[in-house]
């Protein structure tokens, strides 16, 4: 589904990500791991072509983000780490909006659109301002947005930080149904003990470079995620 | 603590136009771009240093030789602060209470009057470079053309004062505007309303204050006779000892009690509470629409709710409306001055439509529309949206919000002025052409210069490169067309001129429309 082949990105003379090669086959979660500032928003957002990269190519589903980028964005859905999303609109004028914007028919957006607000317990607040919402709502708009085109690929940067644990527990459930029907996912996060349970698959990435990336079994052997993150970034020695 | 965020303002609003290292490595802008834009804007402040120096050459000459020193400084005086004034009570209202590191400032050691200080001092070192232009050259001219030195210490005075007032007098409006809204549940539609009221208010005055003055010195006998209300605002700038002081008081004592006042109630207007009243979802059935539409309809979304959005770069629909209105009221005078001046006799139908393509230059939605994406560029960028579509949508926003005013501008006009069937035609098509001219060049400007980091809106719709640019170059191209109108409409015939300006027009819009969804189409791209 998604294939990152030598990708490099540099800004001035620092390479965010040096030479990153990586592949998530169908059906997987991908957990991306690594410390602040260690590459991961950049690639990302290079994965979703809106952020140009110096070296290497990206493939979704087998199209280029380089050659075909409409193609690629088609088939994919994006979530920031920070969901600045559009505050003089409603939550659902702007679900109506990203709905408009991937072509989604009438019976099938009113269908999502619902029973997923209905999940997130977000349904009475869509006709809130967005400028009225909390982090979390905002977290969770960009959640039901982000599945609304039944995207193949869903790349999320950070997307339990401001959530709560039920909405949590949610979208944990999301994203395994969505791998379920063959779609993939990949995302970046801290919460190493979420990675550890959810994920088929972990790249970990220290100052643009990766570490290690396999099956998650294979990567922890007989340890915890913990431990291994914290011994390839050199941490448990320094504490 | 001052001065450091005076200094923060300050390196905002110019953050756009520095050359500055991006996370890219690349330079936010290239020389080439940096010299063209020096040349632009040596030009632009060329051109507005020439044209004050003129009238104060034209205005000196006839009155300092008969003692009218007061009365000279006086029109100078008003002049300025007209200008400044109805340049900087919008931004204004947004520097001091719509920033976005209000709560963040307020959460540190930070005195909220110190705070309330830094954003006025901000507005006031605009407002002195804003004054500089006017009030130099009078100042300048008053000296060659041999004034007192008296004159010349009292007009350094005015400007050092003028401002302080244009500022104190802007600020408390802004400070009136954001108590009101504080009350209110529709903040963006009734702050607008009140802006407005505000607004035309001081337009009444003022064009009733100078429709006056312009009687009295049409008449010949009049023209070199003092009028007292003039020299005596003048005055100070003679060091007519009584004017003078009680010019320094107004000036030091409105701007005291304006951050008096201001400072006390700063943190109650900066924090009141974003809650309105709960709208409840009643379940209604989304239906689908097109992608361009949805494009067009979030941007009006977007420039229907902010009121800084409509007031600073919508003000042109509104006064093509008022204008049209004014025409239909003042036909008898449009008349009556067209027989005073006979060269204009047959002219008149091309020198309108050029006076709404310069009412249509004032509206410059399209100019900020993409920095205003801000940090939900994200949104845009991630979907399976082309350049082309984005920027096309951006540009029909802004003709969707323009044209309709315009249209009507010109039908009132065509009404007041009895126009001929075919005259009717080109005052309708010419401003409508000029309008989607406007609208096209905004956003090729914005997409080259955009600005995502911004503190208030204000800033992108009114300081950035972009608005700037496009609001100069936008009046100076209404200039030109209305002198090209005339000399054609002299020359030829009306209709030679309104063929020619409307010619000009769709050319315009031909070539910018192919640079939007070429080379701009592309630079959206890789943004």
């Amino acid at each position: 589904m998604l294939k990152i082949e030598n990708l490099t990105k540099r800004y001035g003379d620092k390479s965010a990500v040096n030479n990153l090669t990586l592949e998530i086959a169908d059906g997987e979660i991908c957990a991306f791991i690594g410390h602040n500032g260690a590459g991961k928003t950049t690639t990302l957002k290079a994965c979703m072509g809106i952020l140009s990269f110096d070296e290497g190519n990206i493939y979704i589903d087998g199209t280029s983000v380089l050659e075909d980028p409409m193609t690629t964005k088609k088939n994919t859905a994006y979530i920031p780490d920070n969901p600045d999303l559009y505050d003089f609109m409603s939550g659902v004028k702007y679900l109506n909006f990203v709905a408009d914007v991937y072509g989604v028919d009438t019976d099938g957006r009113n269908d999502k659109i619902f029973s997923l607000a209905d999940k997130f317990g977000l349904t009475q607040d869509l006709a809130q301002p967005i400028s009225a919402y909390s982090h979390g709502m905002k977290q969770k708009l960009a959640i039901i947005a982000a599945w609304l085109h039944s995207p193949k690929l869903i790349i999320m940067d950070e997307p339990f930080v401001g959530l709560d644990p039920k909405a949590s527990y949610i979208l944990k459930e999301m994203m395994r149904e969505h791998c379920e029907r063959g779609g993939s996912i990949f995302f970046s996060t801290h919460v190493l003990a979420v990675a550890e349970k959810l994920c088929d698959k972990v790249a970990i990435i220290k100052d643009g470079v990766l570490v290690i990336s396999g099956d998650m079994n294979e990567v922890l052997g007989n340890d915890s995620l913990e431990n291994v993150f914290l011994e390839l970034e050199g941490g448990a020695d320094n504490d | 603590m001052i001065k450091r965020l005076v200094g923060v303002r300050l390196s905002s609003f110019l953050s756009t136009v520095k050359l500055k290292k991006t996370g890219g490595g690349k330079a936010s802008l290239s020389w080439p771009k940096i010299i063209l834009l020096s040349i632009l804007f040596l030009c632009l402040g060329a051109m507005f240093v020439l044209m004050f120096t003129a009238l104060a050459w034209s205005l000196g000459i006839l009155m300092l030789p008969l003692g009218l020193d007061g009365m000279y400084y006086g029109i100078f005086m008003l002049i300025a602060f007209s200008l400044v004034f109805i340049f900087s009570i919008f931004e204004t209202k947004s520097e001091l209470f719509d920033c976005r590191d209000n709560e963040l400032l307020l959460a540190m050691p930070i005195k909220p009057s110190d705070i309330v200080v830094s954003r006025i001092l901000t507005v006031l070192i605009y407002n002195y470079v804003e004054s500089a232009f006017i009030l130099w050259p009078a100042v300048i001219m008053y000296a060659i053309l041999g004034g007192s030195v008296y004159g010349v210490i009292g007009g350094v005075l005015v400007y050092l004062l003028l401002p302080l007032l244009t500022t104190s007098l802007s600020a408390g409006v802004g400070y009136i505007i954001a108590k009101i809204a504080k009350k209110l549940k529709n903040k963006t539609v009734l702050t607008t309303l009140v802006s407005f009221a505000f607004l035309v208010l001081y337009l009444i005055s003022y064009t009733s204050f100078v429709g006056n003055f312009g009687t009295e010195v049409e008449g010949e006998s009049i023209v070199f006779s003092e009028i007292p209300v003039i020299s005596a605002i003048g005055s100070p700038a003679i060091l007519n000892p009584a004017y003078a002081a009680a010019f320094v008081i107004l000036s030091l004592g409105l701007s005291y009690l304006a951050f008096r006042i201001i400072s006390k109630s700063y943190v109650s207007i900066v924090t009141v509470g974003t809650a309105a009243a709960r709208t409840e979802f009643k379940g209604e059935r989304l239906v689908k629409g097109g992608r361009i539409r949805s494009l067009v309809l979030k941007d009006l979304r977007r420039f229907f709710t902010s009121s800084t959005y409509m007031l600073n770069a919508g003000v042109g629909a509104v006064f093509a409306i008022i204008a049209g209105g004014a025409a239909i009221l003042y036909s008898a005078d449009i008349y009556a001055w067209v027989e005073k001046l006979p060269i204009l006799d047959g002219a008149l139908a091309p020198l309108l439509s050029a006076a709404l393509v310069l009412m249509a230059s004032m509206t410059m939605i399209s100019a900020s529309s993409l920095s205003l994406e801000g940090k939900s560029l994200w949104i845009l960028k991630s979907m399976p949206l082309s350049g082309k579509e984005v920027l096309i949508s951006k540009a029909l926003s802004h003709v969707v919000v323009s044209a309709p005013a315009m249209l009507l501008s010109s039908l009132l006009v065509s009404v007041a002025i009895s126009a001929s069937p075919i005259d009717c035609v080109f005052i309708v098509l010419i401003p409508q052409a000029a309008n989607i001219v406007f609208a096209l060049f905004g956003i090729i400007l914005n997409t080259a210069f955009p600005k995502f980091n911004y503190d208030n809106e204000a800033q992108v719709v009114k300081q950035s490169l972009a608005g700037t640019v496009a609001m100069l170059v936008g009046m100076v191209y209404g200039i030109i067309v209305s002198g090209l109108s005339i000399a054609l409409a002299v020359l030829f015939s009306a209709l030679v001129s309104e063929i020619v300006v409307l010619i000009l027009n769709v050319a315009l819009v031909l070539g910018l429309y192919f640079i939007l969804v070429g080379p701009s189409a592309r630079r959206y791209e890789k943004l």
